[in-house]
């Protein structure tokens, strides 16, 4: 891979050790995939936050890279294991705090924006068409590739941090238009309404496809909650870096049509949600926000609440800015008023209060991977309405 | 293609993707490592169940694996390894990926990939081995 000079000096160590540390990442990367130099990227969305992932080890590293290490682009920060505003709340251990705002601090000092999101495409966040990114969070990285247009490699919260620190990202992959051709075609032959199907669609999808490109025909109707449940479905079960949708994503049409044919039917999808559903019997929590949900999804939410009173446990996780807006519309105090619970900077996935639970009912296909592989929970995914609805005491 | 081979002592180019040396035993695993989930942080041992490596430890070994796979939290496990020293002395993969060789170059472990052929076919787990990376070398010492 070519290196300016000024590269050169970096990797060196001229500039200290953070960059030379960020630039021998990134020429690692480069080497193992062939790029021909590095690039500027205009943002970048860090991963990695939770102290329960990163332990003690992940804490000093990042700490010996904040001694001198600055962030050269806007860089944001994916979800922490708790609300920093109500861990009290949350039962978080007093040492476990500590520890968590101590990484955020490092991340801080790094010069980057604790959002702790892993939505920040919908405020903090947002890149333009044609922008080159590092971002990691895998929903999100498959969501700015294919409905924004922005171009991004699948990066590792230190990869994605290596590329903030030098503020260039190597040129290989989803940054070049070959690295973004589809190979295979999907013909959906169902009318999708719910969110939730669109995360069963991308189950489907990515089981049978691995991390290739799809070119889906059928969907031009889905709005961008759908396309994030879509997203984060193909990130985990297929690690599909970004789709193209026929009459929806910008530049679908610049590609050929492949010939490899998929056809997914209502029938399918009927499928796709029983593989994914466990036992109901030991539910203790109905879980909306896996990515953290929207201002609509809080509206939706809200409406549904309305004079309601909840019978089972219902925790919805969303970011800090979108909750604070959803104050200002006056669209919390339902949801409070009917018991249930609305957390930011955080997910069940990446809190420690996963670990007390037995199951959980939720919208999310993504959670349904994680909760099982990490929190080993029994899960039940399904359709946004019947998760109120079982909150609300239903069956 | 060997560069030169005496009766014990066979020498391979490589490229480094982690720099520095190391001389230790091999360990070869014929299957790709997943180090989060795969590899038990506070053994060292591999945990993966049906691995051809189940139960053996890693640690002070260098490790001989086609690939790394799964989650990139994996890179925080090698760091995790290298910091309690129960972290493989040296990496060679037949090609690396980024989940390892950025645990790698974040935990200072010498890692070299792209290796001809024919030492992935000669190595044995027990051989005296040497990387160096820096050079761009590894000596299988039999």
């Amino acid at each position: 891979m070519y290196l300016t000079r000024e590269e050169e000096k970096i990797l060196a160590g001229e500039y200290g050790y953070a960059y030379s540390k960020a630039m021998e990442i990134l020429v690692a990367i480069g080497k193992i995939y062939k790029a021909s130099k590095l690039i500027e990227i205009s943002s970048a969305h860090i991963s990695g936050v939770s102290y329960k992932n990163i332990g003690e080890e992940g804490l000093k590293f990042l700490s010996s890279l904040a001694i001198e290490g600055r962030v050269r682009v806007p860089t944001t920060l994916n979800p922490a294991g708790f609300d920093t505003h109500k861990w009290k709340e949350m039962g978080i251990n007093k040492e476990f705090v500590e520890k968590q705002m101590e990484v955020i601090n490092i991340f801080r000092r790094m010069g980057i924006r604790p959002t702790l999101t892993c939505t920040p495409y919908y405020k903090e966040n947002l890149p333009s068409k044609g922008e080159h990114v590092a971002w990691a969070e895998s929903s999100a990285v498959t969501l700015i590739n294919s409905l924004i247009g922005a171009y991004t490699n699948r990066e590792s919260g230190i990869s994605a941090l290596a590329a903030a620190l030098i503020g260039k990202t190597p040129l290989y992959g989803l940054h070049t238009p070959e690295g973004r051709q589809p190979t295979y075609t999907i013909q959906v032959k169902a009318k999708l309404r719910k969110l939730s199907e669109y995360g069963v669609l991308g189950y489907l999808i990515a089981k049978e496809m691995g991390n290739k490109i799809p070119l889906i025909k059928g969907i031009d109707n889905a709005n961008m909650d759908m396309l994030k449940y879509l997203s984060a479905s193909l990130a985990t079960y297929g690690g599909t870096p970004m789709f193209h949708a026929e009459g929806l994503t910008p530049g679908y049409d610049t590609y050929e049509e492949p010939r490899d044919k998929l056809t997914i039917d209502g029938e399918d999808l009927k499928r796709g949600f029983e593989e994914l559903r466990d036992d109901l019997d030991n539910v203790d929590m109905v879980w909306i926000g896996c990515p953290h949900a929207s201002l609509e999804e809080l509206k939706y939410i809200s409406e549904v609440l309305d004079g309601k009173r909840v019978k089972r446990r219902l925790v919805i996780t969303t970011s800090r800015v979108l909750l604070d807006e959803a104050r200002e519309m006056g669209l919390l105090d339902n949801i409070y008023n009917a018991g249930g619970e609305i957390y930011a900077d955080t997910c069940i996935i990446v809190s420690p209060i996963g670990e007390a639970l037995s199951g959980v009912l939720t919208s999310s296909t993504k959670a349904y991977y994680y909760l099982k592989g990490v929190h080993k929970l029994n899960v039940y995914v399904a359709d946004l309405d019947e998760c109120l609805n079982y909150a609300l005491g239903g069956n | 293609m060997p560069l030169g081979e005496t009766k014990m002592r066979v020498k391979y180019r490589c490229r480094r993707i982690s720099g520095g040396c190391a001389k230790g035993l091999a360990l070869v695993s014929p299957e790709p490592i997943s180090f989060y989930g795969g590899v038990d942080p506070e053994t060292g041992k591999i945990v993966e169940e049906g691995h051809p490596l189940y139960g053996k430890s890693i640690s002070g070994k260098i490790l001989i694996f086609p690939h790394g796979k799964g989650s990139t939290v994996g890179s925080y496990i090698i760091l995790r390894l290298a910091k309690r020293g129960l972290a493989p002395k040296a990496i060679i993969n037949l090609y690396a990926e980024p989940i390892v060789a950025v645990g790698a170059i974040i935990s200072e472990i010498p890692m070299v990939d792209s290796l001809p052929k024919e030492f992935f076919e000669k190595v044995r787990s027990g051989d005296r081995v040497v990387v160096d990376a820096d050079k761009g070398e590894v000596v299988i010492q039999g």
